[in-house]
């Protein structure tokens, strides 16, 4: 069965339930329940990084693991560790199922990212989009919370129907459901006779998974759930799922179907430049912040579809590099956001930050700077890293739209910046220092930089992984 | 590893910035005076990398490599010729200046200024001096930054539009340089197998011409919009009425040389055959801004605005420099970069002056300043005329070699030329006459006379404006390898390797003859 492979997986499910034990014995101690939280984090981390090089299948080829999953392992820790740390500062009274509802997600991306058959990818997908649930919906009396946490279940529900339909075509077509074997029919029989079935497939997995990175047009619940969850958990949602929705498409996508390329590709390039255009634009519009950063998600989505366009090996380390440096954009945007304070989340309340903190104005500037895509900053290396990806395969008009697009996405992401620092406040109030929020902001800061003026080093690592 | 000087030219001015966030925002003297240290600092070094230069050679100096991301063939490469040593001297001339310029202009935000301003000359230097695609892309976006903030924060009234739309503008053209640049790197990779974003050695690449035409256009429009050619010069009237004094100065001075320091050193010798194709129209677009420029100067009400305006006409006519391909164009196009750089800075300068005294630029405002700031009148009349080019002031030396240059290109653009000279002469004439002299006005009885510190501010300037007009010699002597390397890159198209060879110049021989009416050496 080879159990082993998947040892960090056990190590978190085992860390799960004895948070439902602690919170159980001493309810509501939040800090010392996440502190255990982390320790196991850590621990199955540690076991993942001294396995990084181990290849294997297990679990009657259900599971495959290679380094290259391990990578998406790391950005799912990062973004765990990172939520946890953000929840120290944010929540005051909550209960310790968060933690448990923390670790079954993170469980669920990395089994996600591992799995070769499409029914454990299935599985692992409804692990994933339950736990969420819990998450999104934590604070019971928030208002938005409900209509988020409804909004996200249905929507949630639908896709998994189309991706489970999907997956019962393929089954129907290919009499498998295993990735490898459907690969390995395509090369070897070629589309005669089967291609309007792999078509129909094709778009009912498109769709299912389409809703998780929110692309257009499934992005609808996006806003929504970004205004109504709670700032952290809105920063986890578009890091590690986000990251673990492009690892099926990189499974059922670039993996299955790999042999055939064309009938897939028409369906994504489209999918690429309405999702970059349409969130733009319709960020240019919004005055809240948490609902700008979701519409910048999708749009941030758009710029990794156009690496999965290009279908090269670039575009699995393009994918990944993406992801991480998004994670640290993402966590140190909503780091900020927390500390204002989710209810206080317009471009009003942003107005004269500058004066009343001018360290928070500068690093939300730097934020917002990196996710535009000024080079010195990760977001331009992690974009340009996926444009060259997609210009190495000549689809120059994708680069031309996503570099145009980041043109697009400079006005709103600066008009933050004029709030900050052009606008003066109606009424200032001093911020609260919040140490853990603050971590999570300098950390964010420092990998920024770090991605930005020296990616070789990451680089390096991803590409020893492919 | 050891830090050459070429590369502490350039990183010095952010590690000037970090001892700024320890400081306290309340002093801005100490702020100012710290900052002031730091940029003259960075001027003396840069004036070091002027003593070790050796004139009269070909290639690039201070060449240096350092690793950055060798995966993607991306490095911190970086040399200087004459023309980037010219360019990066007047970058530390005027930024020095601007702070001194700055000490009463800005009110509040002191501190978020300084940085910026030190951030900013990092970026001006790193585009002059990097010899590497993905580096000067990098430095050329970096820019973007610190120049939105100046206009945002201190500039006037409508300065949050200004800043967006210079900043929206320039990303456009860089998307399109930026796809450009990819394009290029995998076109190399496919002939030679190497992955190199090195720009010497993509200067060997010889592309085909129907790619070369497609990327000379990528470039081309990038390095348009910085410049700024006609049809894309919207962006340049509000950025810099908007801009606080030291923005328009620098925006001015060296933000616009960028573009075409892009042409120079980026599209036209890696594709030189698509250069020669495009040039008529480039040549007619600059003819077209000579003449819409001086125009639009003509109506304007606004000091600054005139002077905004004035700036498209001047850069019309150095990218008809750029463009004849000959020595003469070319010359006298580098050379009028210093010259617009330092007459039109001046001018914001002076014009940053009169409104730190009456808080207005209207020009209907002024009237009869001879005789309440008589030193200011004739410094300003000075500086006007050098950006007439009047023969013996700095304008001149730079117009008539490009004048020479077009006309042996084309006669009929020079013939327009010609007459963009003559409408210069007309608005910077009728703008001074309303300005200086006329009936003084009650408003402007008190004014007082030019300080010490902006007589310091402008002192400087007069001395290159007169320096580079009466004996240009050593400046067109600086930028001669560069514009003659860059005209043997087009013109042996035909061969393959363009490799450059060491010459002597008869070339600049004659220009000094004809200029200064000595024979050189």
């Amino acid at each position: 069965m080879n159990a082993h492979i998947l040892l960090p997986e056990i190590i978190l499910s085992i860390t799960a339930a004895l948070v439902l034990i602690i919170e159980f014995l001493t309810p509501r101690r939040l800090q010392f329940i996440g502190t255990v939280t982390i320790l196991g984090i850590l621990l199955a981390l540690f076991y993942d990084l001294s396995m990084f090089r181990n290849a294997g299948i297990g679990f009657y080829g259900m599971v495959k693991v290679g380094p290259f999953d391990r990578m998406f392992d790391l950005i799912f820790f990062i973004g765990a560790i990172l939520l946890i740390l953000l929840s120290f500062d944010y929540f005051v009274e909550i209960s310790g199922e968060f933690y448990f509802f923390l670790i079954t997600s993170l469980i669920g991306m990395m089994l996600l990212a591992k799995s070769s058959d499409l029914f454990m990818l299935f599985l692992s997908l409804e692990t994933l989009s339950f736990s969420l649930l819990g998450l999104i919906g934590i604070l019971k009396r928030k208002e938005f919370v409900a209509e988020a946490t409804l909004k996200y279940f249905v929507l949630a529900a639908f896709s998994s129907a189309f991706f489970l339909f999907g997956i019962i075509l393929t089954y129907v077509i290919f009499q498998t459901t295993n990735i490898s074997e459907i690969s390995n029919k395509l090369f070897a029989a070629g589309l005669t006779g089967i291609k309007p079935g792999i078509i129909v497939t094709l778009v009912l997995l498109t769709v299912g998974l389409a809703f998780k990175i929110a692309a257009i047009p499934f992005h609808m619940w996006t806003p929504d759930v970004y205004e109504g969850a709670p700032a952290p958990v809105v920063a986890f949602l578009s890091a590690g799922p986000k990251a673990a929705g492009f690892a099926i498409i990189l499974k059922t996508l670039l993996s299955g179907y790999q042999a055939h390329p064309e009938i897939w590709k028409g369906i994504v390039t489209y999918l690429a430049v309405f999702t970059m255009f349409w969130g733009n634009l319709a960020a240019l519009k919004t005055r809240n912040l948490k609902r700008m950063l979701a519409y910048s998600t999708i749009a941030h989505a758009g710029y990794v579809l156009v690496a999965i366009v290009s279908v090269n090996q670039e575009a699995y380390a393009a994918i990944v590099f993406y992801m991480l440096s998004y994670t640290f954009m993402v966590f140190g945007a909503f780091a900020i956001i927390s500390m204002i304070g989710d209810s206080h989340s317009n471009l009003e309340d942003y107005a004269g930050l500058s004066r009343t903190s001018p360290l928070l104005a500068f690093m939300m500037a730097i934020f917002m700077i990196s996710m535009t895509g000024i080079p010195t900053t990760s977001g331009f290396i992690s974009k340009f890293y996926v444009f060259m990806s997609a210009a190495k395969t000549n689809h120059i008009w994708l680069v031309i739209f996503g570099f145009i697009n980041g043109a697009i996405s400079a006005y709103y992401y600066l008009r933050v910046v004029v709030y900050m620092y052009m606008m003066d406040a109606r009424e200032e109030h001093a911020v609260p220092y919040f140490p853990f929020l603050r971590s999570v902001m300098w950390i964010a800061v420092i990998f920024i930089f770090y991605l930005g003026l020296f990616p070789q080093k990451v680089f390096e690592i991803i590409v020893s992984t492919l | 590893m050891k830090l050459d000087l070429l590369s502490l030219v350039i990183i010095f001015p952010i590690i000037g910035a970090i001892p700024v966030f320890f400081m306290s925002p309340k002093n801005k003297k100490v702020l100012f005076d710290y900052t002031l240290l730091m940029t003259l600092v960075e001027f003396l070094l840069s004036l070091f990398l002027l003593k070790g230069f050796k004139f009269g050679l070909y290639g690039f100096q201070y060449e240096h490599v350092y690793k950055w991301i060798p995966s993607i063939g991306a490095s911190f490469h970086v040399g200087i010729d004459g023309m980037s040593l010219i360019l990066i001297l007047l970058t530390t001339f005027l930024t020095a200046l601007g702070i001194l310029s700055s000490y009463n202009y800005i009110t509040h935000k002191a501190k978020e200024y300084v940085i910026v301003m030190l951030l900013m000359e990092t970026g001006m230097i790193g585009v002059f001096a990097s010899l590497d695609l993905l580096l000067f892309y990098l430095f050329w976006e970096l820019m973007l930054i610190p120049m939105y903030f100046l206009i945002g924060i201190w500039g006037h009234e409508r300065r949050v539009y200004a800043a967006f739309k210079f900043v929206i503008y320039t990303m456009a053209g860089s998307a399109l340089l930026i796809t450009g640049i990819l394009v290029l790197y995998f076109y190399n990779h496919s002939v030679t197998g190497v992955y190199t974003f090195d720009l010497l050695k993509l200067y060997r690449l010889n592309v085909p011409y129907d790619l070369a035409k497609k990327l000379f256009l990528a470039f081309a429009i990038a390095f348009a919009i910085k410049v700024p050619i006609f049809p894309f010069h919207t962006w340049l009237p509000d950025a810099h009425v908007e801009a606080p004094t030291a923005g328009s100065v620098l925006l001015a001075g060296v933000l616009l040389k960028m573009g075409i320091y892009g042409f120079l050193r980026f599209a036209f010798p890696l594709f030189p055959k698509a250069a020669i194709h495009y040039a008529p129209l480039f040549m007619a677009l600059g003819i077209v801004g000579i003449i819409y420029g001086a125009f639009m100067s003509w109506v304007q009400k606004d000091l600054k605005k005139l002077v905004a305006y004035s700036s498209v006409a001047h850069l019309g006519f150095i990218v008809l420099g750029i463009f004849t391909f000959n020595m003469y164009g070319t010359q006298g196009a580098v050379i009028q970069m210093v010259n617009h750089g330092l007459s039109t800075g001046a001018l914001f300068f002076i014009v940053g002056m009169l409104y730190e005294r009456r808080h207005t630029r209207l020009i209907e405002e002024f009237g009869g300043l001879a005789k309440v700031m008589p030193v200011f009148s004739v410094i300003f009349g000075i500086v006007m005329l050098s950006s007439i080019g009047l023969p013996g002031l700095n304008g001149f030396i730079g117009e008539f070699l490009v004048m020479l240059g077009a006309f042996k290109a084309s006669k009929f653009a020079a013939y327009f030329a010609v007459v963009g000279i003559i409408f210069a002469a007309v608005y910077m004439l009728t703008m001074f006459q309303r300005v200086v002299f006329l009936k003084v006005k009650e408003k402007n009885l008190g004014l007082p006379d030019i300080s010490l510190r902006e007589f310091f501010v402008l002192a400087p300037i007069l001395l290159f404006i007169f320096w580079i007009g009466i004996y240009p010699k050593p400046y067109l002597k600086m930028t001669e390898p560069t514009s003659s390397a860059v005209i043997m890159q087009i013109k042996s198209t035909q061969n393959a390797e363009k490799e450059i060879k060491m010459l002597t110049g008869p070339v600049g021989e004659e220009i000094s003859l004809k200029i200064t009416g000595r024979k050189a050496r």
